[in-house]
Parts: C-alpha cells; sequence; structure tokens
C-alpha cells in the first residue's frame, strides 16, 4: 500500500494524480498535513511540478469542463482531514472515466465530495450574516472571522454589492488571510503580522446598543439555548460582539419559568 | 442617537411580533447602502432560539388601544417610550453596516389615530430610503384603520407589508381587543392584496417585492385547529399572502378571567406550522388534514395522521409512484421526493439508497414498498405508536424497570 504526501501548493493534488497516472499505481490516501500510516504503508513524498500540475489540469478541463475544475478549487477550500484523499480520488475516477462523475451520489465518494461541497456553500452562507464590522479610526470597516473552511474572498464579494462606497477589511485570523476591499477592487493577501485597530470613537456605543437589543429580544418564557447553539454553534461566538459581554444577556433571560406548569419543557443545558 | 433605556423599552415592546424573515426581495443596490438577498440572511439567534435577521422596534408603545392580550394595551402598567423617524433611521443605518441586520421591521403602538400614526411610519421609511440611501430589506406593519392612500404609497417603499390578524374569529376580536374589528383588518389587507395582484399583472415587481403576511394569536381564544387552518387557507387563496405566523400565546398582563392564565404549549404552534407547510407546499387541502373533532392529533405530524386516516392509498412504490404521491409519503419531503425522482431514472432504488438520500426512514418505511419489498407496519394504531414514539412526543413513554413518577405508582398498584 501507499500514500502520497504533497506540498502545500493549492494544486498539488494534480501533481499526485500525474504521478498516479504515470506509474499506475493508486495511492490509499494522499495529504498534505499530519497523517497516520498503517503498518505496511509506504509514503512517498510528491514534489511539485508545476508543469504536470498543468498537463492534469488541462486534462480535467477535457473531461468535465472548466466547470468541474473550479468546483474540485472550490472543495479543495474546506479544511477536512480527508480533503486531500477525496479530492483525488474524484477527479482520478473522472479522468479514469472521461467524464463529469460528481452528481453519481450512489459512490461512497462523490457522496462525501458533495458534503464537503454543501458544507462550505453552506458555511459561505451563514458567514455573510454572522460577520461583525468594525468602524475603525481611518473609517475603514474591520472584521475578524474564524471559518471552518477557507472561505474569505468567497463571502467577500457580497459585502462588496452591499457596501459599494464604504472600504472594509475581512480579515481569517486562523488562517492569517485578509480580503480587502479599497472602494474599487478587492485584494486578498496573506500576512502573518499581528493587525492593530484602533475603534471609532462611537464604535463602543453602537455596541452597546447592539448589545442592549439582542439582550432584549428574547420571549424569555421561551428560552432554549439549546436551539440556539444548534443555529448559531459556540465556535462562531468569539467574533460576534454581541456575546463578548454575556453578563446583561444572563441578567435579562434569569428563568421566570415558574408558572409554566410544566406545559414547556426547555430541555436545556447551559453547557454546549 | 436614540438611548440605551428607549431602545430597551421599544424592542421588549415589540419582540411579540413573530415574523423574523426578511426573504422573498432581491432588491438592488443603486449607489447608496445595502441591498437584499433573496433568501433572507439570518445574522444572529437570540436564547430563544429565534433568529434576528431585521431589527424589530416599535416607533412607540404608547398606545390608545385596549386590547388585552398585548403588552402594549394602554392600561398596562409598563415603562413608555417613542422613537423619531431619524433615530430609527440612524440606528438602522449604523447596524446595518456593522452587518447585525439585514433590515428593519418596522411597527408601531396606535399613538394618538391610525393615520398619524402611519404617517410618522411612512415618514420613516421614505426618509430611509431616500435621505439615507438605504437599498436593505424593510418589513412595515401596515396599522389598521390607517387612510388606504398612505397604505398604498407606504408599499412603493417597502419589501413587505403585514397586517396582524390577531385572533381567529370576530367573536373573540370583539370580547379581547374591541377597538379593532373583523372589518378593520380585513379590508386594508384585501386592498393591499388588490394593489398587489394589479402590480403583478402589469409586471411591477417594485411594489411590495416580498409579499404580504400575517400574524394570529393561538390559544388565547377559544378557536379550534380547523377554523384556523380554513381562515389560512382562505387567506392563501384570496389574498395570496406569503406567509402566516402563528404565535402561541404567552402571558404578558396582569390577570384577567377572560384570557388563559398559562401560556399555550409550544406543540400547538408547531403542528400548525406543520399545516400550514403542507397547505403551501405539498398541495394538500384544509378539509384534508382536520381531524373529526376539528383538531390536529397531537401525538403525530398532520402529513402522518392524513396517511393513517387515508391508509387504503399506501404502501406507494417509490421506483413508481408520481411525485405528487411522493410528496405525500410522511417522511419524504421536498428536497428528498426530488432527489427520489432524479435518481430512479439511473437504477431501482432500495432502502439504503433511501437512507443515503436522507429519507426519515422512521416514518416512511410504513407507508412504501421499494422494489417490491415492504418493511413497516400494517396496522395504523402500531404504525402511530412507534412514529410517537420514534419523536419522543411527551405523552408517550417506553417504560422501564425504573420509570418514576406516576407511571411507576399505577405499575406498582397494578393499575397498569
Amino acid at each position: 500500500m501507499i500514500a502520497y504526501k504533497i506540498s502545500k501548493e493549492k494544486d498539488a493534488i494534480f501533481c499526485a494524480l500525474f504521478e498516479s497516472f504515470t506509474l499506475k499505481e493508486r495511492p490509499i490516501a494522499v495529504f498534505s498535513g499530519a497523517f497516520q500510516p498503517s503498518f505496511d504503508c509506504q509514503v512517498k513524498t510528491i514534489n511539485y511540478i508545476k508543469n504536470n500540475a498543468e498537463r492534469v489540469k488541462k486534462g480535467i478541463i477535457k473531461c468535465g469542463g472548466i466547470s468541474l475544475l473550479s468546483t474540485l478549487f472550490y472543495v479543495m477550500r474546506s479544511s477536512d482531514d480527508l480533503m486531500e484523499s477525496i479530492v483525488f480520488s474524484v477527479a482520478h475516477k473522472c479522468l479514469s472515466a472521461r467524464k463529469n462523475l460528481t452528481d453519481n451520489y450512489s459512490d461512497p465518494d462523490m457522496l462525501a465530495f458533495y458534503e464537503l461541497k454543501t458544507k462550505i456553500s453552506h458555511e459561505v452562507h451563514i458567514m455573510t450574516g454572522f460577520v461583525r464590522f468594525e468602524k475603525t479610526l481611518s473609517g475603514v470597516w474591520y472584521s475578524h472571522i474564524t471559518p471552518d473552511n477557507d472561505i474569505v474572498d468567497l463571502i467577500a464579494p457580497h459585502f462588496k454589492k452591499r457596501l459599494p462606497n464604504e472600504k472594509f477589511i475581512l480579515h481569517d485570523t486562523k488562517r492569517n488571510i485578509l480580503t480587502a476591499y479599497d472602494g474599487k477592487n478587492l485584494i486578498t493577501l496573506k500576512s502573518d503580522k499581528p493587525v492593530t485597530v484602533y475603534l471609532d470613537k462611537d464604535e463602543i456605543e453602537f455596541q452597546n446598543l447592539w448589545q442592549t437589543y439582542f439582550d432584549y429580544a428574547p420571549v424569555f418564557e421561551r428560552k432554549n439555548l439549546r436551539q440556539q447553539a444548534n443555529f448559531l454553534p459556540h465556535r462562531y461566538r468569539r467574533n460576534m460582539s454581541e456575546f463578548l459581554g454575556t453578563l446583561e444577556s444572563e441578567i435579562a433571560c434569569a428563568p421566570q419559568v415558574s408558572d409554566l406548569n410544566g406545559l414547556y419543557k426547555p430541555d436545556v443545558t447551559d453547557d454546549d | 442617537m436614540i438611548d440605551k433605556e428607549r431602545l430597551k423599552i421599544l424592542t421588549e415592546s415589540a419582540k411579540y411580533d413573530v415574523s423574523c424573515s426578511s426573504s422573498g426581495s432581491a432588491r438592488k443596490n443603486n449607489g447608496g447602502v445595502g441591498n437584499a438577498s433573496y433568501g433572507g440572511i439570518c445574522h444572529s439567534f437570540t436564547q430563544d432560539g429565534r433568529c434576528i435577521s431585521l431589527l424589530k422596534i416599535l416607533m412607540s408603545n404608547k398606545c390608545s388601544y385596549d386590547c388585552l392580550y398585548c403588552v402594549n394595551r394602554y392600561s398596562n402598567d409598563i415603562p413608555r417610550a417613542s422613537a423619531t423617524p431619524d433615530e430609527i433611521c440612524e440606528l438602522t443605518m449604523e447596524f446595518y453596516k456593522r452587518n447585525y441586520i439585514e433590515g428593519l421591521f418596522l411597527s408601531s403602538a396606535v399613538e394618538g389615530s391610525p393615520d398619524r400614526t402611519m404617517e410618522l411610519m411612512l415618514e420613516t421609511v421614505i426618509k430611509l430610503r431616500k435621505v439615507y440611501g438605504f437599498y436593505g430589506y424593510i418589513h412595515l406593519k401596515g396599522i389598521p384603520g390607517a387612510d388606504k392612500i398612505l397604505l398604498d404609497r407606504a408599499g412603493s417603499y417597502v419589501d413587505r407589508m403585514s397586517y396582524n390578524i390577531e385572533l381567529p374569529s370576530e367573536k373573540s376580536l370583539k370580547l379581547l381587543a374591541p377597538q379593532k374589528s373583523k372589518k378593520s383588518i380585513l379590508v386594508p389587507m384585501a386592498n393591499t392584496a388588490e394593489e398587489y395582484i394589479i402590480a403583478r399583472k402589469e409586471k411591477n415587481h417594485r411594489f411590495l417585492p416580498a409579499g404580504q403576511t400575517t400574524q394570529m394569536i393561538i390559544g388565547a381564544s377559544p378557536e379550534t385547529d380547523g377554523q384556523i387552518i380554513r381562515l389560512t387557507e382562505g387567506l392563501y387563496d384570496k389574498f395570496q399572502l406569503k406567509r402566516v405566523y402563528y404565535s402561541s400565546y404567552v402571558p404578558t398582563n396582569s390577570k384577567t378571567a377572560l384570557l388563559p392564565q398559562d401560556p399555550v404549549g409550544l406543540l400547538r404552534e408547531h403542528r400548525l406550522y406543520q399545516a400550514d407547510w403542507l397547505l403551501r407546499f405539498y398541495g394538500f387541502k384544509a378539509e384534508e388534514l382536520i381531524d373529526k373533532d376539528e383538531n390536529l392529533d397531537p401525538t403525530v405530524d398532520p402529513k402522518c395522521s392524513w396517511a393513517l386516516k387515508n391508509i387504503h392509498l399506501f404502501p406507494v412504490e417509490v421506483n413508481t409512484a408520481s411525485p405528487e404521491m411522493l410528496l405525500r409519503v410522511p417522511g419524504i419531503g421536498f428536497k428528498s421526493a426530488s432527489k427520489i425522482v432524479a435518481a430512479r431514472r439511473y437504477a431501482k432504488l432500495d432502502f439504503c439508497d433511501l437512507i443515503k438520500m436522507r429519507v426519515a426512514l422512521k416514518r416512511a418505511v410504513h407507508f412504501i414498498t421499494c422494489d417490491g419489498k415492504f418493511g413497516g407496519q400494517e396496522k395504523p394504531t402500531a404504525i402511530k405508536n412507534l412514529i410517537a414514539l420514534s419523536e419522543r412526543a411527551d405523552t408517550f413513554e417506553q417504560m422501564s424497570m425504573f420509570s418514576n413518577g406516576e407511571i411507576s405508582f399505577s405499575v406498582l398498584g397494578g393499575e397498569l
């Protein structure tokens, strides 16, 4: 058995595909990060050769058109541990059959591929709601997010349409990627330098107003923290201003269920 | 800028309006701030599990009406406040730019007269669009009794309008909301519906792009589910409403003998929403859903209840059944039905394939065959018990050796 270790380049998977087709061998796994090989598994390091990757890309376009290639790149944004292996298998099967098989959901690889894809598109959708901008002294709107997948440049066009006359920065602090909009163009760059943000003098005031609104909007008789956590997982909350000062919200939502006579049982645990 | 205290009062007074959706409109940005997303976007979730999509706020909670079920009625002793159009516009713009909200949901208590209140609300909306250049979503509550010109004019600025039906029958309305009548609510709804239909015929999509909705309170008055569902069906057919919202009654006031003292459970509201979905998307008619006793069965969902009453139509063969019939199978929803129809073109489907397609097989298994195979129960009572158990409905419980409470006492006493 053999497993391929690929480099961190975006299209390194295509080099692995080139190697696999040239030597007519089928690796059991493809990985770029951590991987625990089994006892009889041989790990082979695949060097990144741009020319090979380009040839495979051309081959994929011949099989399933540019849409297949872009779908593969889209799914490569996933941070799932098995992402490389799944994308490799899907591309391998499509190349072997010389057609786009991604909608053949009875194939477990295709189903896994489809699920990764939906996870990413779902996160893109919910992040358009969960981003919180803060006004900086220079008038630029700054937002820090920690999405599960590498999607910061997919969210940015939504805000470009929405706030065409404003300048904003979306900062993925997990991957140190920034997407900035200067009023005309979107630019994505990688920066490991720490970012210091000086807030506008009104910013805290509006955050407080938002906190007040958030604390008094729920119907306290219907408290249901489990449902809240299902829709808005705790991992996203550290970037959302309304959850940073939870003290007031806890006071507001103090249990007032004494007169409910058990008609409504909030099956709730406070810890997530 | 609006102060914290007034924001708190106006938010608390507005929270019993259930509608929170920001969908149905795809308003484009035309050089100002914002646009609308057709599917709607949730921006946060509060402790009651509901989403915050729009800034739901009252212009004022100083009400001159005395509706018994309402928290803002004039005889209720609560703090009162109001906000100016500019304060609301500023708050909306600042919240919107910070991506806290998707738009504004503006409602108001009737301060003075309906016309005066509606004028103020209209002023706010027009200012927001024209002066502040806001292209985001606006949901406006129509004030029953306000002039038709005001209401029609509002329709061309906002994305969605709604009038609250409040209570499902005129009798209850007379008893609990003496200043309101069936006519005063239904006439403006009918007018708006008429304008909406004319605008669509003329292909004018700027008039209420997201249509009209309404809401009613469940459990404050003695109406049955049957009456409510028939009313809902009538509203969808006649007034082309986009949604009917239900809100189960929560006591918010000083006690009166005319209203129930306890909150109504959420289960009834849930079943009504399920029935509402069946009316809108699954081709059901109100009469099919209502039981002989005019209520929905609380133990199983309305679709299941219908299937059990019509057990002679089942089981259906998944590989050959028509899409309409598939939609009527409990456990098969819109998405799974379309997946089944697409997938059976290539190969015969088995129960395993249905599990992969995320069909709720625990319900569907009693009503379908896969390639001639049947794996469910035949007797309706057995099916009902199994489904109710799998849904963990409160009324059903699998007894264990150490079941507590009344059940174990009745077992010990030999009564069970």
